[in-house]
């Protein structure tokens, strides 16, 4: 074998497996933009200094201009929030993973001189070798990392999708906020005047210092109530100013209307176990760490007892050129790779484990949160249909018996006030179907929610409503 | 009176004897108590001309002696004696079998409208409640039968009657109960004639409450000649709880009554007493309420009460009212000469007794402020309007405001004047007019004579006799001083 020739098959070579490995930025991107809208959660963009982020930009001022709606702060969330951002750099990692599990390693140039004691020309010893193994190594290395970028675009969907989940239930919430807040200051209202005709009455002489302390220190205490739901809406607020990554002028958008009504019933049915399972992006995500795993223990079981031969020209100058292949290999006495394969083969079964306790759990949830959307579906409808309207029909009963003064205008103003707080009632009842039906979207659109609940519900309402008697 | 027992009728005997100095006893022949056939009956006026002095103090029975005389020929309206006028009810029919009186009187639930606006199921009399009045005669023998169409059982006491201890009507005690669906027979020869009642003897808190009360007449046998009347009223009173909006007495209230009635009908409902100028009246009073008295008050006359559901009241012993006093469970019996014609109030002078379906949970707003009140309320209650702060002084608001169903205003009736009669319940009026179509008809409001009506003084008048009606009374000055 000459020198030329084979310089001449390994630049070949070189430039073959050099070719293709160049890492593209939006890589894997456009998937999980699809995937995402597919689950209508709406579009995102990669800022990535293009005319698309100044389009992206002007949508989220557009949208910010108008009252929101939750699929409009979503959106605006998408394109705007920047740790999301972030997390897109993730499949750019990925991919570059995938692009270096691809790349043949360099060769290696081992040059040797040798300075005869004796004294005289130097010997030199020059050689390049590399791994020639890699050629069969490089596509098991691919399969690999092909894996884990599939399982990092399917992690970064799932990630969008999440934070698409956050920012609707921060919505959800900060809308009920806004009726509640309302409402407080309605009860503030209706107290306060309730206040001003005990204030009348005791200047007339007509009530005691006690009555009309009684009647001031509902309404202080109604005031206060008032200060806490004012705190509470801007908490939700601002906790919407962070998702959407909103800030000085643009913190001054407001939401457009009250929480929708309750919907006609959405049935899943039967389905319902199926289908999120079909849908589930964690499966996926499960299921390719096994693929990954299973790869990693195909590449750890292909290279375990096969030494890393290197492969290499050598050329030596002693007395004249000599020229020959040089070939090292490692003996596996000591690693045999049965624990690398060990290792792989645990990951594997680890994968599939988790992959089936994954789909458990998931079924589980989907009950669980099917179960919460229609008892809070029930419970809404139950408020909407029966007891508010029952409590308008006592106010205007209220006011009948004081118009043929049978009732005091206080025992009036307190079945107004009683009104309000079965209207608040209906609110969080209503605010709890919409979180609620938001992560029965979730777990269909293939992510799980969580068994916390959503937001957490608040008793305090119906508590005060059940335990405020009309005095 | 130590050695010697006795009784308590020989102590009032006694008092009596001492009283008007050696009268004597009035023995009579047949004068065994309660003891064997005693012959015809013989009505008491007959008996006081056989007694000394032609007075007769104290009767050694106070039962009306034997039980079994024998009775007297039934008496027929108009023929033997003159019916007695029940406004808004009606006497029960009878016919004579045998020379006995019957009747049927059905205890029933009733439909009862207290006022228009205002109706109840209540349990009545014969379809009518509190007004069903059941008049006889002295000495005739009545059959009255019960029919009882309650759910419940019932009994029928006969109030201020001498009979025999098992017509009584005690439910329980001097009879079994008169259960629902049964027929139940009460028999007995009046002897005695007066302003009696008649009611439920039998959980007597519900259903006397719900209504089942009547007024007995018993005319006598050979009325005197004062005994006779140009307009003899009878009127029943009774006091009833029935929350606006409500449409049964809730008889478990005791003293919270909001619907106060004459014959069953609050006024402005309750029917005048229309009499001719000139007319001998009167008026029997009854009192089956819960637990208030009444004192019941005529305008513009004095009256004499001439009777109680003991007994006539002797001449001597009759005093000029204008307020009788009927208690729980009394009947007095009023009269006086109808002289002058005009609309003349009669009602109970308990104040809270002329309002109709009062509240009594209203805070009190006399005198408060009301500027700017309803302006802050109305965002909230759009049909809020303020009220109390000037008193109850209001028409009937029944009919300008949304009412609760079934519920009349406080009171007010319209009036002569365009302004309401600010009164309700135990309310009536006498009418006196020179001139009458008919006895039976409403003769409409009183037509004053020029210059007897109580109007506003003109400039003229005040100025004429020197009246400042911007002068300070002693009472705002005496403030003004205090305020200092």
């Amino acid at each position: 074998m000459s020198w030329k020739r084979n310089a001449g098959w390994l630049s070949v070579l070189l430039i073959f497996l050099s070719g293709c490995a160049t890492v593209a930025l939006n890589a894997g991107f456009d998937e999980v933009s699809v995937a995402v809208a597919e689950r209508g959660a709406g579009k995102i963009v990669w800022n990535s200094g293009t005319d698309l982020d100044k389009e992206a930009a002007e949508k989220v001022s557009s949208l910010l201009k108008g009252g929101l709606t939750a699929d409009e702060a979503v959106q605006i969330a998408l394109l705007n929030n920047r740790d999301l951002q972030a997390i897109y750099s993730d499949l750019g990692i990925a991919q570059a993973d995938l692009v270096q599990a691809g790349l043949f390693q360099n060769p290696v140039f081992d040059a040797a001189v040798l300075f005869p004691v004796s004294g005289g020309r130097p010997d030199l010893d020059l050689s390049v070798v590399m791994n020639f193994l890699d050629v069969f190594y490089v596509p098991l290395r691919k399969r690999v990392a092909t894996a884990r970028f599939e399982e990092t675009k399917l992690k970064v969907a799932g990630a969008v999708l999440d934070f698409a989940r956050q920012v609707r239930t921060a919505f959800y919430l900060h809308q009920a906020n806004e009726q509640m807040l309302e409402l407080r200051r309605t009860v503030v209202q209706t107290l306060t005047a309730s206040l001003e005709l005990a204030r009348r009455l005791h200047e007339a002489g007509n009530i005691t210092d006690l009555d009309f302390a009684r009647e001031r220190a509902l309404t202080e205490a109604a005031r206060l109530e008032l200060r806490t739901a004012e705190m509470a809406e801007r908490q939700s607020r601002e906790q919407l100013n962070a998702l959407m990554g909103v800030w000085g002028k643009n913190t001054e958008w407001r939401t457009g209307g009250r929480l929708p009504d309750i919907p006609a019933q959405t049935t899943a049915g039967d389905d319902l176990e199926r289908l999120a399972l079909s849908r589930s992006l964690d499966l996926s995500i499960a299921r390719q760490r096994i693929i990954a795993a299973g790869e990693q223990l195909g590449f750890n079981r292909a290279t375990a007892l096969i030494p890393e031969p290197t492969l290499g020209p050598l050329g030596e100058r002693e007395e004249g050129w000599e020229a020959g292949p040089t070939v090292e290999l490692s003996i596996p006495l000591f690693d045999r790779g049965q624990a690398r394969i060990a290792r792989a083969l645990t990951e594997l079964r680890r994968a599939r484990q988790e992959y089936y306790g994954l789909a458990v759990r998931i079924r589980s949830v989907a009950r669980a949160v099917q179960d919460r959307m229609s008892g809070s579906r029930d419970r809404a409808l139950y408020y909407r249909d029966i007891l508010v309207p029952l409590r308008e029909r006592i106010v205007n009963e209220a006011q009948l018996q004081y118009n043929a003064m049978q009732l005091s205008p206080f025992e009036l103003l307190r079945a107004k006030e009683q009104q309000i707080e079965t209207a608040a009632a209906y609110i969080e009842a209503l605010r709890d179907y919409w979180l609620a039906r938001t992560d029965f979207a979730h777990i269909l659109n293939g992510r799980l929610p969580g068994l916390d609940g959503g937001g957490a519900r608040s008793e305090e309402g119906r508590m005060k409503m059940n335990g405020r008697e009309a005095h | 009176m130590a050695g010697k027992k006795i009784s308590r009728r020989e102590i009032l005997g006694l008092g009596a004897v001492a009283a008007v100095g050696g009268a004597l006893w009035h023995e009579r022949a047949d004068g065994k108590t309660h003891g064997g056939r005693a012959g015809q009956y013989q009505p008491a006026a007959a008996r006081q001309k056989t007694a000394a002095a032609g007075r007769v103090y104290w009767e050694k029975s106070y039962s009306g002696g034997p039980v079994d005389v024998k009775p007297l020929p039934p008496g027929l309206p108009e023929k033997h004696y003159k019916p007695v006028v029940v406004p808004n009810g009606a006497a029960l029919p009878f016919k004579v079998v045998d020379g006995v009186k019957v009747f049927h009187l059905i205890a029933e639930e009733v439909d009862w409208a207290f006022d228009a606006g205002l109706r109840a199921k209540c349990w009545g009399y014969n379809g009518r409640v509190n007004s069903t009045a059941i008049e006889a005669v002295e000495g005739e023998r009545i059959r009255i039968y019960v029919t009882n169409r309650l759910p419940v059982p019932t009994s029928v006491h006969w109030h201020g009657f001498y009979l025999p201890n098992g017509m009584d009507g005690v439910g329980g005690l001097t009879q079994p109960y008169i259960r629902p669906g049964e027929t139940v027979k009460y028999e007995w020869t009046l002897r005695q004639h007066g302003t009696f009642m008649f009611h439920s003897h039998h959980d007597e808190m519900t259903q006397m409450g719900m209504g089942l009360i009547g007024m007995f007449v018993v005319h006598p046998r050979k009325p005197a000649p004062e005994y006779h009347v140009d307009r003899d009223f009878s009127l029943m009173i009774s006091e009833w709880a029935i929350k606006a909006g409500t449409a049964r007495p809730n008889t478990l209230v005791m003293n919270d009554f909001n619907v106060l009635t004459i014959n069953g009908k609050a006024f402005p409902s309750t029917a005048p007493l229309v009499c001719k100028t000139g007319d001998k009246v009167r008026i029997r009073l009854g009192n089956l309420g819960a637990t208030d008295h009444h004192p019941m008050h005529i305008h513009g006359y004095h009256f004499r009460v001439t009777a109680t559901d003991g007994e006539d009241i002797p001449l001597s012993a009759q005093w000029p009212e204008t307020t009788v006093l009927v208690a729980v469970g009394q009947t007095r019996t009023i009269e006086f000469i109808a002289d002058a014609p005009g609309d003349w109030a009669f009602h109970c002078h308990m104040t809270h007794h002329v309002m109709n379906q009062m509240g009594h949970d209203f805070p009190n707003m006399v005198g408060i402020k009301t500027g700017g009140l309803d302006e802050q309320l109305r965002p909230l209650l759009p049909a809020y309007m303020t009220m109390g702060h000037t008193g109850m002084d209001m028409g009937r608001m029944a009919e300008v405001m949304p009412y609760p169903k079934n519920t009349i205003s406080m009171k007010g009736a319209a009036g002569p004047f365009g302004d309401y009669i600010s009164m309700g319940g135990l309310f009536t009026v006498v009418k006196v007019r020179d001139q009458l179509k008919s006895y039976d008809e409403d003769p409409g409001w009183y037509k004053h004579p020029p210059g007897t009506v109580a109007l506003k003084a003109s400039d003229a008048e005040l100025r004429r006799d020197g009246i400042d009606v911007n002068e300070r009374t002693a009472a705002a000055s005496g403030a003004e001083r205090g305020h200092r």
